[in-house]
């Protein structure tokens, strides 16, 4: 019997045939219904810190003038420095504006500046661009960017490939980035996963289905008397367990930057010697080549683009391969240069001592203001920025 | 490569279309070569291991058949070769612990092992296929002559990792035979498959989390609330262990062959004896015929055949790790299976009790009371410490009276997990415990027989669904593996 009649026998005779032919007619029919159901794509059960700070941005009455990006060393200047400036515990959660750069520039200029800031830990040069290209867009799009930069989110050998950060792929989920989510999966499989859900709706929205699951299912616990759930609170022992198994879920009340903290310091050399050594030529050009993406980017969107070069411990720079930070500082500044964007550096051991940080690389709320004030004399004597000088400002 | 894995769901199809476009004679080696990567894929070093007893085993099954005055020496030598390395890989660590542990007192220093031993996978299951192979040829069977047919014997893909353990006689002739492709292996291969799945995806890795809520912190829960958790390990072990089995059986379906079934509604059973009848088949199967009767099985003294409960339940539970919590879980189930025994003696000369213990009534609260036995033991088998297996038994046995009900706390546990179909366990378990008793109907009077195939490519269709939309992105290992 010829291939083609033993197929269509299958298809006549075998009922798993017919299961796979409804499959894939429903997911035919669901590719043609989602566009007009109008789904919430940021609907997740799984509340990260990505899915937060995207949440707050999406709330934003106002446009951002000044979106802030950048990994948690921007997370620890920004939830510490705010704490100890405004004397208050910041919920880092719900903290996505840095009041106290806003507070400074206004005292400087006298203009009103509205701030955004993702600082997510982990943000590589890629998660940038994803970011930027997706979210700030359209009526989205802020004055300037400032973006905080290390040589981490350029070289980092605990990470794998720029589609495998939860910002990327959320970002793709959004249907943003979708000009290199190909060629940022380099692995076959990952390949395989992002052609699954190109391919099939149903994979595709599964975190819409299971968001719309959970909802419902919680309807159904209240109509059967379980009305209370949400003054529960979990034990901070079993959400540890939680967080083994999915670590960047993150609670509304669990993570508090506060004040006035005695100063501790954690020797976090053995990470950052994991992360840096060796160089590897390879990913390294990659995230190079997405940093001039997210320039050549803004450029286009008329988004004016301060690089900030971030402040590291010496011992910090001492882990790092023979010539790899002028490396990434030297191409860092010449791409600023190509693409009219300002390279600012702030890596200044005189200034930033280590009594500043918490640990070789990330600054505790002392150096946060310190940060803020240095970078808001600089963005207030920026005359390309021209804070106080323009009426849009205002 | 896990089984509820992509990697699985590529390499899986390609190999069954290459299988069934193949002729007959390039099938067995490409299952094997399938197998060796399948193998590889985890540790590719360890493929020197299965290599190398699948060697030894072949030789010494010819050796046993060809040299029948020396049969026995043959036999025990290739018993012992696997053992020895089954204990090397399995056992090293916790008898250097205990021996060290034994002689402190003494003043006596053991030294800790001065490297790293890796558990292969699926050890303990192909080292069992080979000792009943050796321990079945030495009785009288006839060993396999095709080296290649012996070969994926031992590994072929779909039950190298966890089983079911096989058994030559049923097996070999089996991928010896021509295979011809019907649309029927098709049909029971996915079917078994998706049906797998969804036992261990939607089903067990959703209780997989809530149990270990409960059983990590047993001091945050009440003794209602650990016996909710222990019932949630009762179904989460059932369904992650039955679930693998099924995709093995529909893996294995896919080429035509039949593998063993390794359960049958465990929890239906209505004494010990026959809960050993219907979970883990396999294996219980295994030790009555390579350990229980070598030790003189039933036919021998009350007292004797009680040591010989006692020994293979023991050992069986060690099989399972090298951890004194399996051999206690091991031991209790041998003193169960000696209490049935006497309770059945006990039957003989109370009449009544006999009478009641087989009307309905009797048969419900036999399940009942079986189930909860199990139940017990599973608290031995999931527990992390001995201490802690303690508290739980203790909060369990002896409720507090001051705690009204089961708490919200750890209904509010599974929600953490994401994604989860099931959001309170409290509604996932009656629905599990129904779902048993309504499958024990369905088989008793053979209801799946005649379902029209409609209806069959609808549940099909369904469970393709309800996987491929709520699959979680990170699913656990499947618990069998560890052993």
């Amino acid at each position: 019997m010829s291939f083609a009649r033993q197929l269509k026998e299958l298809v006549k005779t075998s009922y798993v045939a017919w299961a796979f032919i409804a499959l894939i007619a429903c997911d035919l029919f669901c590719h043609v219904a989602w566009p007009n159901l109008k789904l919430d794509h940021f609907a997740s059960p799984n509340h990260s810190m990505v899915w937060w700070t995207i949440d707050d941005f999406r709330k934003q009455q106002k446009n951002p003038d000044i979106v802030l990006m950048g990994s948690s060393l921007l997370m620890h200047v920004l939830h510490g420095g705010d704490a100890e400036y405004l004397q208050l515990p910041q919920n880092e959660v719900f903290h996505h504006k840095a009041v106290m750069l806003e507070n400074l520039l206004k005292e400087k200029t006298g203009a009103s500046v509205n701030t955004f800031v993702f600082a997510l830990a982990g943000q590589m040069a890629s998660d940038a661009y994803a970011l930027s290209s997706t979210l700030l867009t359209g009526e989205r799009k802020p004055k300037a960017i400032v973006y905080t930069i290390a040589p981490r989110d350029f070289m980092d050998n605990t990470f794998s490939n720029p589609a495998s950060t939860e910002i990327f792929k959320f970002m793709n989920h959004l249907g943003g980035a979708k000009d290199v989510a190909w060629q940022a999966r380099p692995g076959f499989l990952d390949k395989v996963e992002y052609g699954l859900e190109n391919l099939s709706a149903l994979y595709d929205h599964r975190q819409y289905l299971v968001y719309l699951q959970h909802k419902y299912s919680e309807s159904v616990l209240k109509l059967i008397g379980f009305k209370n759930m949400a003054e529960i609170h979990t034990p901070f022992k079993l959400r540890r367990l939680a967080l083994l198994d999915l670590p960047e879920h993150t609670g509304t009340n669990e993570r508090i930057a506060c004040p006035n903290l005695p100063p501790t310091f954690t020797d976090n050399s053995d990470e950052y010697r994991m992360r840096y050594q060796p160089f590897k030529e390879k990913p390294y050009r990659i995230q190079v080549a997405y940093m001039e993406k997210f320039l050549s980017y803004c450029k286009q969107e008329g988004i004016q683009v301060i690089l900030v070069n971030m402040p590291l411990l010496d011992q910090n720079l001492k882990l790092m391969p023979q010539g790899s930070y002028d490396l990434y500082k030297s191409t860092v500044q010449n791409l600023a240069s190509k693409y009219d964007a300002q390279f600012l550096d702030m890596h200044d051991p005189a200034t930033f001592k280590q009594e500043m940080y918490c640990d070789t690389a990330h600054m505790n709320g002392k150096g946060g203001m310190k940060f803020f004030t240095l970078l808001s004399e600089k963005l207030a004597n920026d005359s390309k920025l021209a804070i106080g000088k323009q009426g849009t400002w205002q | 490569m896990l089984f509820n894995s992509i990697k699985y769901a590529l390499f899986l199809p390609v190999v069954a279309i290459l299988f069934w476009i193949l002729p007959q004679r390039f099938r067995v080696p490409l299952l094997l070569a399938a197998s060796y990567f399948f193998y590889m894929s985890w540790r590719p070093i360890y493929i020197f291991l299965i290599l190398g007893l699948t060697v030894g085993n072949y030789f010494a099954g010819l050796l046993i058949a060809n040299q029948p005055q020396r049969k026995k020496f043959w036999m025990v030598t290739a018993v012992a070769a696997n053992l020895a390395v089954l204990v090397y890989f399995k056992y090293a660590y916790f008898a250097d612990e205990t021996l060290a542990a034994m002689l402190k007192p003494a003043g006596i220093a053991v030294p800790a092992i001065p490297f790293e031993i890796v558990l292969p996978l699926g050890i303990s299951f192909f080292v069992f296929e080979f000792i009943h192979y050796v321990v079945d040829i030495y009785r009288g069977g006839a060993p396999v002559k095709s080296f290649m047919g012996f070969s994926l014997f031992a590994s072929f893909f779909p039950t190298q990792i966890a089983g079911p353990i096989k058994r030559y006689q049923d097996f070999v002739p089996q991928f010896l035979a021509e295979a011809k492709f019907t649309p029927q292996c098709l049909d029971e291969g996915v079917t078994l498959i998706l049906f797998g799945l969804f036992k261990k995806v939607m089903i067990a890795d959703n209780l997989s989390f809530f149990v270990q809520g409960g059983f990590s912190h047993p001091e945050l829960f009440t003794g209602l609330d650990l016996w909710i958790f222990t019932y949630a390990f009762a179904f989460q072990i059932y369904f992650d262990f039955s679930g693998y089995t099924d995709i093995a059986r529909g893996s294995a379906k896919l080429f035509g062959y039949k593998v063993p079934i390794n359960f049958n509604l465990p929890y239906l059973a209505n004494n010990m004896a026959n809960f050993w009848h219907r979970w883990h088949i396999s294996l219980s199967t295994w030790l009555r015929d390579y350990l229980f009767i070598p030790l003189g099985g039933s036919r021998c003294s009350k007292w004797l055949n009680y040591r010989n409960l006692f020994l293979t339940m023991a050992l069986g539970g060690l099989w399972h790790g090298a951890a004194a919590h399996f051999f206690f879980w091991g031991i209790f189930h041998g003193l169960a299976l000696i209490v049935h025994k006497e309770f059945q003696n006990l039957q003989e000369l109370v009449a009544p009790l006999k009478q009641f213990v087989q009307s309905k009534t009797g048969h419900v609260l036999s399940v009942i009371l079986t189930f909860h036995a199990v139940c017990i033991s599973w608290v031995l088998f999931r527990a992390e410490t001995n201490e802690a297996c303690l508290s739980i038994l203790k909060k369990m046995f002896f409720l507090d009276p001051a705690a009204q009900g089961a708490s919200m706390l750890a209904m509010k546990l599974p929600e953490i997990n994401y994604p989860l179909v099931y959001p309170s366990i409290y509604i996932l378990l009656p629905i599990l415990v129904a779902s048993h008793f309504i499958m024990g109907y369905v088989n008793e009077k053979k209801l799946l027989d005649n379902v029209p195939k409609g209806m069959k490519a609808v549940y099909c269709f369904t469970l393709m669904v309800i996987i491929l939309a709520f699959s979680p992105d990170k699913s656990p290992r499947f618990i069998y593996f560890q052993f």
